[in-house]
This record gives structure tokens, sequence and C-alpha cells, in this order.
């Protein structure tokens, strides 16, 4: 992904005939990071749709709940034209009103929900089967609060019921974030149902700013064997789907992934699992996380300038792979 | 193995922290040397495989700090443990996926500038491969190891790829034997060859100069400006009869692993004094952004500074040690080559050019990191205090009298390829005489 002031070229003739914009108001500042960059530099406002998805999540403090409306306002100063659209109706509310058959459509990852952009998955294959040009943009807060920033809940979601008839324990390919307990959860668990047989492959994001990478690192060291750990591109999707998929093929095992991370790599893990897909269609995919207890502590401040890339490319290659991901989300994050 | 309460006891102002605080203390610290154990244990550190003498952080990374820090005088020792708790230590998985993120980032730049319709990465197209004409800047595995995985055409011998430097020296030794004497050098035929094959081995190429990490950006872009030295004398003065036969002069791309913003900009300097003759693109896998250790700890030690507040101010404390170890640095550019160079200040306790960084890689600890990690050096005469991370000094890679030589040589060529501009002298131009016509007969 590239800062997008060094995109302009190539973004704002885009604009100029009306584009869809999706992104999503959370708790912290970086979701706003995009729309302001939209209403500061695109001179025909009026020719976007904006649609913000919502999340109503009742497991959120009432500072963060506070926060989160404090943003959509600001939103709807920017551009009063923005249309909200509940989760639940995500496909069918989305793929129903994005504009012109060739407009083009950025989707603002930043503050979206994990699940939701595996969901967002779907859609996004149909839009490229459109041949629209679809690109993602991602904004890095200015900092991360020091220390644990959230904990997962302590039931855990299930495993999918078909896993007995698994042939053999799965390999989990962890991707961790700065908080220990999801790592941990997940790890319990397969080593209660799969006391010796399963592996791990811990996929560290790299590298955009070393020092996160050195504080996933960190937190997950005891749990992490060096013959076991790797590293992924964060930021190069074409390179981190590159990496996941020669990583997922490397055995026949049944697969768990499990993205802690950023929400960044979340999109080349959707990715790889349709590339993957395609040529073995058998195998047992799965994306698992567990679920965030409560929400009651802003995990960072500030924003950094939005980068974005196009990915109608890797859309059109993971066309083969169909709806691998879509329909294997299992777990929340 | 040492515990790191050991290790706190070696520190003075440890025993004057209350219990919690020296709880805490001990493990910010177990933490980080963890940290580093675990990269360690990743990649070893590659001077110490050779069985130096002093603490060896690759077979016990507690036993080698507390005896290392029992070397110190008492009072300097927080000091050397906050140098060593800031460092980074970038191993080989680590440095790999830093050159495999530059090269996508210049192969995703070529896929723009080429407006390739279909996904373009790497490998490239074969076409696009044979165009790549790659250089390390010096003779290092993580260079061999990208070049593999990128597939780039006749690299695969290692053995066979010289480095950047060496390609220049051996180029402008021929050069300037043409340029003092023209056609009447010593083996004029076989000159003549080399210097018309340089000029086609390079037209339409993309140049790839390729290094691990950058943090002053002094030896990258010597050799940057050298090699666009080359380029100008080659091609610019005949950039029309190139046009007229669809012959492009090559494009130089740079691909850093690890630079600091202070590299970028040098190089970026470098590239715009240059008056290149085509754009100059740099990639890098990671950039740099944190302050040098002289201003600031690194943001993971905050915690660490909070606990140490109430006895003493770590930042403090290593400026101490640095002013300390100073007296044993001060030896360093008499051991090596660098004091001819650069006239080595004394005040450069911070490492060359005071870099203070705490950088330190699986294949050595560049000289911009502080010294207290890295001096002495592997080959220097200075026995004690021993050292964390010896540097390997490459005094092969920085000869002076090499550097001089060329850019004499440099000087003497651009001279000779300019245009005569009529009159006396015009004779004397006998790169431009004889690329004139190389370009009209040959291509």
């Amino acid at each position: 992904m590239r800062a997008i002031s060094s995109e302009k070229r190539l973004i704002l003739p885009l604009l100029r005939s009306g584009a869809t914009h999706i992104f999503a108001t959370g708790f912290e500042e970086r979701c706003l990071a995009y729309p302001r960059w939209l209403y500061k530099n695109c001179s025909t406002i009026g020719k976007q749709r904006f649609l913000c998805v919502e999340s109503k999540d009742r497991m959120v403090s009432d500072y963060l709940l506070d926060r989160q409306q404090r943003h959509r306002c600001q939103l709807q100063e920017l551009f009063a034209s923005t249309q909200f659209v509940q989760p639940d109706q995500l496909k069918s509310t989305l793929g129903a009103a994005i504009g012109q058959p060739a407009a083009p459509v950025f989707i603002d990852i930043s503050s979206l929900p994990r699940r939701y952009i595996f969901r967002l998955g779907d859609l996004t294959m149909s839009l490229a089967r459109n041949n629209r040009r679809v690109f993602l943009v991602y904004t890095y807060p200015r900092r991360y609060y020091a220390g644990p920033l959230q904990r997962p809940s302590g039931e855990f979601d299930t495993f999918p019921a078909e896993q007995d008839q698994w042939r053999g324990a799965p390999r989990l390919l962890l991707i961790p974030g700065f908080d220990l307990e999801y790592a941990n959860l997940i790890v319990s668990y397969a080593r209660a149902r799969w006391p010796d047989d399963f592996s791990i492959t811990w996929l560290f994001p790299f590298v955009r700013r070393y020092e996160l990478y050195e504080r996933a690192l960190e937190v997950h060291l005891h749990l992490v064997h060096p013959d076991s750990y790797r590293l992924i591109s964060q930021d190069v999707i074409g390179l981190c789907v590159r990496q996941l998929e020669s990583c997922i093929q490397e055995d026949q095992q049944p697969i768990v992934v499990c993205p802690l991370g950023p929400r960044i790599v979340c999109a080349s893990v959707s990715l790889a699992l349709r590339l993957v897909r395609a040529r073995q269609p058998e195998r047992p995919m799965v994306i698992v996380a567990p679920r965030t207890a409560r929400y009651d502590s802003l995990r960072s401040a500030g924003a950094e300038e939005p980068l974005v890339e196009e990915i109608g490319v890797y859309l059109a290659r993971a066309q083969e792979g169909g709806n691998a991901a879509g329909g294997t989300v299992l777990g929340q994050i | 193995m040492p515990s790191i309460l050991e290790i706190a006891r070696l520190l003075p102002e440890f025993d004057k922290l209350d219990a919690i605080s020296q709880n805490e203390f001990c493990r910010i610290a177990d933490l980080q040397l963890n940290r580093l154990a675990f990269k360690l244990r990743c990649s070893p550190y590659q001077p110490h495989l050779n069985n130096l003498s002093g603490p060896n952080v690759n077979l016990d990374l507690w036993a080698a700090t507390k005896d290392w820090l029992e070397q110190l005088p008492e009072q300097y020792r927080l000091g050397a443990l906050v140098a060593l708790l800031s460092t980074t230590y970038i191993t080989e998985p680590e440095l790999d996926a830093l050159m495999d993120n530059a090269a996508e980032h210049f192969a995703q730049f070529l896929f723009e500038q080429n407006k390739q319709p279909a996904s373009w990465s790497w490998p490239m197209p074969p076409a696009e491969c044979q165009k790549l004409l790659p250089f390390p800047t010096a003779a290092y595995e993580a260079y061999d190891r990208l070049v593999r995985r990128l597939r780039i055409p006749g690299t695969v011998n290692k053995t066979a790829k010289s480095t950047l430097s060496d390609y220049l020296y051996q180029h402008f030794s021929g050069l300037c034997l043409w340029a003092d004497y023209g056609p009447a050098c010593p083996y004029p035929d076989q000159t003549a060859q080399i210097l018309g094959g340089l000029a086609t081995q390079l037209l339409g190429k993309h140049v790839l100069v390729v290094d691990d990490c950058s943090f002053s950006g002094t030896t990258l872009s010597s050799d940057l400006r050298r090699l666009l030295d080359l380029l100008r004398i080659l091609y610019s003065a005949h950039t029309t009869v190139l046009a007229s036969k669809n012959r492009q002069p090559p494009t130089v791309t740079v691909l850093v692993a690890f630079a600091t913003q202070e590299a970028v900009a040098r190089i970026s300097k470098t590239l715009r004094d240059a008056g290149r003759l085509a754009d100059v693109q740099v990639f890098c896998g990671a950039v740099e952004t944190r302050g040098r250790l002289s201003n600031e700890l690194p943001d993971r030690l905050d915690p660490l500074r909070q606990v140490l507040l109430p006895v003493r101010d770590a930042h403090e404390a290593l400026r101490d040690a640095i002013d300390h170890y100073s007296q044993h640095f001060r030896a360093y550019p008499r051991e090596t080559t660098i004091a001819s160079r650069h006239p080595m200040a004394d005040q450069w306790k911070w490492g060359f050019k005071d870099g203070a960084y705490a950088v330190v890689t699986y294949l050595n600890a560049p000289n911009n990191s502080v010294p207290l990690l890295w001096y002495p050096h592997t080959s220097s005469a200075k026995t004690n205090p021993k050292s964390l991370f010896p540097r390997v000094e490459s005094r092969e890679s920085h000869p002076p009298v090499r550097a001089e030589y060329l850019d004499e040589c440099i000087q003497r060529c651009l001279g000779a390829a300019t245009p005569p501009a009529g009159g006396a002298g015009a004779e004397s131009k006998h790169i431009y005489h004889f690329l004139a016509q190389f370009y009209e007969e040959e291509l």
C-alpha cells in the first residue's frame, strides 16, 4: 500500500465521475482520516456515494460509545449524504447501493470489524467480476497505547462441527497482534482438542513500522518457537498473499487461520484462502478468532496519512477460488 | 545461566529501588533480554561463530550481559544495560523480508511504468527480467538470497557477481586509459572492445543497486554518485543519436532493506546533485523513523524509565556511559582506515558520524551504532573491555586510496566525454569521439 497523497494522480481523476466509498465509524480517530482526506482533496463531493457500516456492539463502554457517536456526527458534517448500513444488511444493502456499473469502489477497512472484512470478501468478488476498480484503504494510528489493549471473552467460539471428520489434526496459522490472551485462548483450545498432533505456524506481520512488529513479538515470545516463526508482509498485499499461499500449501493438513493482528492482513488472508481453495477444493480451511469480551479502553491515538492499494488484480485471481473464505468465518474478533 | 536478578544486582541504582520497583525493573529487563535472545536463537550473531573470546551472546545472553557489565565501572553499568535493551537486532528472516518488501515496491513501480494489464510481480516476465542488472554494494548473503528468490538471470553463481564498487573500479580503469591516450593506449583493440561492450551492456537496462542497511548513507551515496558519473560519461552527450535508434540509457534503482531517514535524505541529495540522466528511484524495506539514542530512548523502554525515575534518569545514565566509553573508542579512527577517509572527530562518541543508533544485524554491527555495543571490534588491538556485538571491521570495503583513484579517474573521463566546444583540445575528447562513432555505426 502507498500513501494516498502519492497516488493522487491515479485517484482524483477516478473520483471526477463519482465513486462509492465504504467505511465504518469506530472509537479510534483514524476512522475519519480517509473521509477527511476525501473532503479536502475531492472537488466533486456531490457525485460520490458514502456508505458507513455501523456496528451496534453492546459490549462497549459508555466512553467509547460517546466517542463513536462523535465520530458519526463529524462524518455527517463532512458528508451529509452518508448512508448508514447495519452489518447484517451489509451484503444486500451495499450490493444494491453501489452506484453506476463502472464506478470505482474504495473500501476503508481501518475501523471495520474484522468479521465484516471477511464478509465483504464476497461483495468485492462480485464487484471485480463486473470489472469495477476496487481500492483498499487503510490508516495507521499515530501511536498505540502501551499494555494489553483488549481482552477476549472467557467463552471461545467453537471450531466447526466438521472438525471430527478432519483427517488428522490441523495446522494453526496464528497472525498475532498486541494482545496475548487471544493467542493464548486459541492455543489452549487446540492443546485440549488435539493434545499432541496439531502444529502452529506463527506469522508475524512485518514491517512498515518496525516497532509494531517488535511489540507483537515481545508479547508472544514465550509461546513462539523460532522454528515455527515466520514473517509476512503487512502492507504489500500482493507479497502477503503470495507468502500466505505458499505457507498454506506446504502440506495437506486442515488449516485454521487466526488473524489476530492488524486488519490490513485480513484482506490478504481472505484472498490467499480463495486462491488455495481453487487448487485444493476438498481441504478444510477455516478462519477463527476469539470474541472480545468488552471494549472499554481506547487502543490508539491520532492518525497517519491513509494508505491505498488497488486490489482488482488480486480479486481477479482470487475469483477462481469462489466463495471459499466467505462461508468459513466461524469466530468473532 | 544467571538470572536477571544477578544482572540487576550489578547496578548500584537497583538497590535504591523499593521492592515493587525492583520487581518491575527485572520484569521489563528480562522481557527485553528475552526478545534479543529469541532473535539470537533465530539468527546467531555471525562474528561470534568464529569463537571470539569474550562474552558470547549466542550461547547465553544473560551470562554474556553479566560478564560484559562486570567489566565496566559500577556507575556506568546502568547506561550500558539501557543501550543493550534499546538494541534492535535484525535477524536473517527479517533482513530477507525487508529485501522482499523493497523489491516488491520496485516491481509495482515497473508495473505502473509499463502499464501492464495483468498482475505483475516477482518472478517477472522473462523479457523484463533480462533487463535487470543488479549489483550488491558489498558481498553479503542477503543479496544472494534475494536474487535467487527474484530469479534474476545471470546471478545464480554468486562468485561471478562483482560488487558495484568493483564493477566501477574495473571499468573506470579501462575508461581512464582511453580518456588519456585514445587509440594510442596500450592494447587499443581490446580497450575499445571493452568500452563498446560496457556502453551496450547498460543500454535499456534497469540497474539495481542493492544494499542491506544504510545508516548515514555515506557508502551508498558515494557508490551511487560514481555510477551516475559513469552513465553521464557513456550517454549524456549522445542522447539524440540513441533516441534516433530507439535505444534508452539505463534507469537506476536503489533497493535498501533497512535505511535511516538520514540515509534516505543523503541519497536523495546525491541524486539531485548528480544532475541525473534518468529517473532514479529509491525503495526501502523499512525506514527507521525513531529518534537517535542521543536524543531519546525507544518507546519500549518507557516503563523502565518510569521505574528508575526516582533514583536515576535512564537516558542520563546512558549519556554518562557513552561519555565514559569514548576514552576507549578514541582509538578506533587510528585502528581503521576511516580516519583517512573522514577526519573522525573525537566528539563522535555515539558512533561513526555520531550515528547514535542501537541497531545490530545478524551479520555485523554497523559503526553508526553506539560503540558500547560493538567496540573493540574483532581486529582491534584493544582487548578490554570486551564488547557484546564485536564488529568485523570491513577495511577491505573502504580503501581510501582506491576511492581517491576512482574519483580522479572520473574527473579525467568526464573531461574526455564532453562534446568538443571547438578550437584547441577537441582532439583530446577521446571518449566522446569513440562513443559517437560507436553509437552511429554499431547500434
